[in-house]
């Protein structure tokens, strides 16, 4: 007995040493956009939308698990690999997509942001700018161990919207039957788009770039690996886990209620009336803590991708002195983005749709060469795709890239 | 000297004109000379070829028609495999930049002399070096080429598959225009040209400024005499009028011709100054030891050597490559204990004039720091001779009567 307990500490303690790159990535990909299309698909489809994010959970645990694996076994991220295999002209076009789709979702996040701080009646401009000074001050000054710290306090406040849920007294039964039977599914074309924006929103280029590098700047050893996974597929669930109760929070009272929503962002104000003032106001809480860790991980992902695409020292552990490209670029991006959500004249919808269409171009791009690292037996070794798990990497990967494609394809006509 | 990027997948034919396939790779010795041996032509299959089949690159890669293929050897690397795209780490293991192209010679024979790891090389990838270079040169903001010669890599490292550098990230970053003319003194004049073409104007003049004369002189002959003359009003006059000197009268007079007033009248005199050189006061009685050498040394030395010198005032001390780099007077020699070795006390702050400082300059400089003589030196240090006060009696006469 007191083996067995001595044994779960020791366990628990490596565990939590590994801990933090596959969770961080995978609650960031419920950005303020991701929170939006949540809030969006729950006040319109209800419970329904629910049977979705089964799928989406195990899509998200095998592409990030992948990252993870690639990361572990070489100690390279996306970028390196990228500009090793394939030189020097794909490298610079995928960087370049990769930092245009990257500023859209900052901006998404930060036109969030923006809406977050009318909700509280905070001065939007001193605001904006305070975000930027603080994420800069933390990400250059601290260093991986901190700012993990950080982040991670970014993913317990994601209870906000378990409370706000609770708040909105759904109906439990209805949720978690919908979650495996979706017996309130009514199939429409409409349907099938939200579904799809779910996914799209969840599963992200930045977000493979992003776990990659974040698991290389932990320096977890081969030794860990099953660790590592291991909390790749906990980082998954605890995603979905959170997404679970921000569409019950919608679908309880705006859907129950067939209240519409115009855009995402105004959920908080919207569900005021039903569920309270208090959940309205975590929802929003919620809301602004998505979109900070949204600016914040984005950003880096594409510093780190800058840094490994061109060979630059690119680590939160890096003084400023040697990682001025690194901190530069991530700066650059929120000043820039910060700068064209403040414009009063700029169509952000636009930006946002345009920039978010470039992250479905390159998804399928990214995916790619992900399959192909992970397939290459002389750089993988023992860790190479094993047949059965290739079968469901390569069918999930093809069921991403149709939807994406389609969606895409479709907004057009 | 070309790049790889230049050549990588040319097609390649035999001088029957029959398709071989393309260029795929190139095959390297991992040895302190890196000779490029063997390359990767790749049709349906790569075949490995060896590189002394090929005849000519002009436009398309030719090889003889008899060509047998060969395979990799031990000691050898492939470029763009092993090298191209790949990481570079410092000393301290921090990651440095990545290689951006790889720059061959092909005279007198084929091998790899650097590493491109500026922008430049990722602009080259894209057919966009020259534009991007011509539009930041408008708004002076083109960067220093940087390029890593094949000697600051490990090649143990190299084999382990880590391209490693022998020097601190700090010291390679900025290359400096000294070092950076050192590398480029390694190469030939058209690469030197090349090179110089792509970095602004100032810091070109810096790089040709710490070139030695013979690429200097070269470099002129083949600038129009306007380059040459915005050369020349950008690095120190002394310098400028040291490499006029060497060109023939009319190139001189055209790239005065292009210079401001001021600059021409200036130039002009130390030109002047150069054709009655200071050369005539020059003596070439002067005595020399090294650092080390013991003052009891010196001392038996002078005995044995100077008995026909007119004058002994000063014992100049070279360093092993026969640099100036101290001095000792008579009276200091006598004062120390004779097992002192000379660098204990000998003076390195040195006065030193060269073969083209004005005689009024020289002489200006020995009064002023009361010296009775002044090694004259190149600019490589080297002491060619001296001048004593003796020596400049006549024009000192000359100048009060």
């Amino acid at each position: 007995m007191r083996f067995f307990y001595y044994s779960v500490r020791r366990n628990l303690f490596l565990f939590l040493a590994v801990f933090g790159p596959a969770t961080i990535t995978a609650i960031s990909d419920n950005d303020a956009a991701g929170v939006a299309t949540y809030s969006l698909a729950g006040a319109k489809f209800g419970y329904s939308i629910l049977f979705v994010l089964f799928f989406v959970t195990i899509l998200l645990a095998i592409t990030q698990e992948m990252g993870v694996r690639i990361a572990v076994v070489t100690k390279k991220g996306l970028g390196d690999l990228i500009r090793e295999r394939y030189g020097l002209r794909i490298a610079v076009f995928v960087f370049l997509i990769l930092l245009i789709a990257n500023m859209g979702s900052i901006v998404a996040n930060f036109a969030a942001l923006k809406a977050t701080s009318h909700m509280f009646n905070l001065p939007t401009i001193p605001f904006l700018i305070s975000i930027v000074v603080l994420s800069f001050f933390f990400i250059t000054k601290g260093n991986y161990a901190v700012n993990q710290k950080i982040f991670l306090i970014g993913v317990l406040l994601y209870f906000a919207y378990i409370f706000s849920a609770l708040r909105a007294k759904p109906d439990w039964g209805a949720a978690f039957t919908n979650l495996i039977i979706p017996k309130d599914l009514h199939f429409s074309r409409d349907y099938v788009f939200a579904s799809i924006a779910v996914l799209g929103t969840t599963i992200t280029p930045w977000g493979q770039f992003f776990i990659q590098s974040y698991v290389n700047d932990k320096k977890i050893s081969l030794k860990s690996l099953k660790l590592a996974q291991i909390e790749t597929y906990f980082g998954a669930f605890l995603t979905d886990f959170f997404s679970f109760f921000m569409i019950v929070a919608t679908a309880a009272t705006l859907f129950i209620h067939k209240i519409p929503l115009v855009s995402g962002e105004t959920a908080a104000m919207a569900i005021r009336p039903f569920a309270g003032e208090f959940a309205g106001t975590l929802f929003g809480l919620g809301l602004l803590n998505a979109g900070i860790m949204g600016v914040i991980i984005i950003s880096l992902s594409t510093a780190y991708a800058f840094s490994e695409f061109f060979g630059y020292e690119g680590s939160l552990d890096s003084p400023f002195d040697r990682g001025k490209l690194f901190y530069g670029i991530f700066l650059f991006q929120m000043i820039l983005a910060m700068s064209i959500v403040m414009l009063p004249s700029v169509s952000l919808f636009q930006i946002v749709f345009y920039t978010q269409s470039l992250n479905t171009i390159l998804l399928p791009i990214i995916l790619f060469f992900l399959i192909r690292i992970a397939n290459l037996k002389h750089v993988m070794g023992e860790y190479t795709n094993s047949k059965i798990y290739n079968f469901f990497s390569i069918f999930s990967v093809i069921l991403i890239i149709s939807a994406t494609i389609f969606t895409f394809v479709s907004a057009f006509f | 000297m070309i790049y790889f990027s230049e050549i990588l997948h040319k097609s390649i034919y035999t001088d029957q004109n029959s398709y071989l396939g393309r260029l795929k790779d190139l095959i390297f010795v991992v040895k302190d000379r890196p000779y490029i041996t063997k390359m990767v032509v790749g049709r349906e299959k790569e075949v490995v070829y060896p590189l002394s089949s090929l005849k000519s690159i002009n436009g398309k890669l030719i090889v003889s028609s008899d060509v047998q293929s060969t395979h990799l050897d031990e000691n050898e690397l492939y470029i763009s495999k092993n090298l191209l795209d790949q990481q570079i780490i410092d000393l301290a293991e921090n990651k440095v930049v990545r290689v951006n192209d790889v720059i061959l010679q092909n005279k007198p024979e084929w091998y790899l002399s650097g590493i491109d790891i500026s922008f430049y090389g990722i602009l080259r990838w894209f057919g966009l070096e020259k534009s991007i270079v011509s539009i930041m040169k408008l708004i002076s903001l083109a960067p220093v080429p940087e390029v890593l010669s094949w000697v600051d890599i490990q090649p143990l490292e190299l084999a382990r598959g880590r391209i490693k550098l022998k020097l601190e990230q700090e010291r390679l970053k900025k290359l400096r225009p000294e070092d950076l003319a050192d590398y480029l003194e390694l190469t030939n004049t058209e690469s030197i040209k090349k090179i110089l073409n792509t970095m602004d104007q100032q810091s070109a003049a810096m790089v040709i400024k710490n070139l030695n004369i013979n690429y200097q002189t070269e470099l002129f002959n083949i600038f129009s005499s306007e380059k040459a003359a915005s050369v020349v009003s950008l690095i120190e006059p002394d310098d400028a009028a040291d490499i006029l000197f060497t060109l023939d009268k009319q190139k001189r007079l055209e790239i005065l011709s292009f210079l401001s007033i001021e600059d021409r009248l200036e130039l002009e005199q130390l030109l002047n100054f150069a054709h009655t050189p200071i050369g005539e006061h020059i003596t070439t009685e002067f005595f020399t030891a090294f650092p080390n050498d013991t003052i009891k040394e010196v001392m038996r030395e002078i005995k044995n050597k100077t008995s026909n010198f007119e004058h002994l005032n000063y014992v100049y001390v070279l360093n092993q490559n026969k640099q100036l780099v101290g001095v000792c007077n008579m009276h200091e020699l006598l004062l120390n204990d004779e097992d002192t070795p000379l660098y204990k006390f000998m003076i390195t702050n040195l006065v030193a004039i060269n073969l083209t400082t004005p005689e009024e300059i020289a002489i200006s400089k020995m009064l002023k720091y009361k010296l009775y003589g002044l090694p004259v030196i190149d600019r490589e240090k080297h002491l060619l001779g001296m001048i004593t006060l003796d020596s400049i009696t006549g024009f000192l006469l000359e100048h009060f009567s």
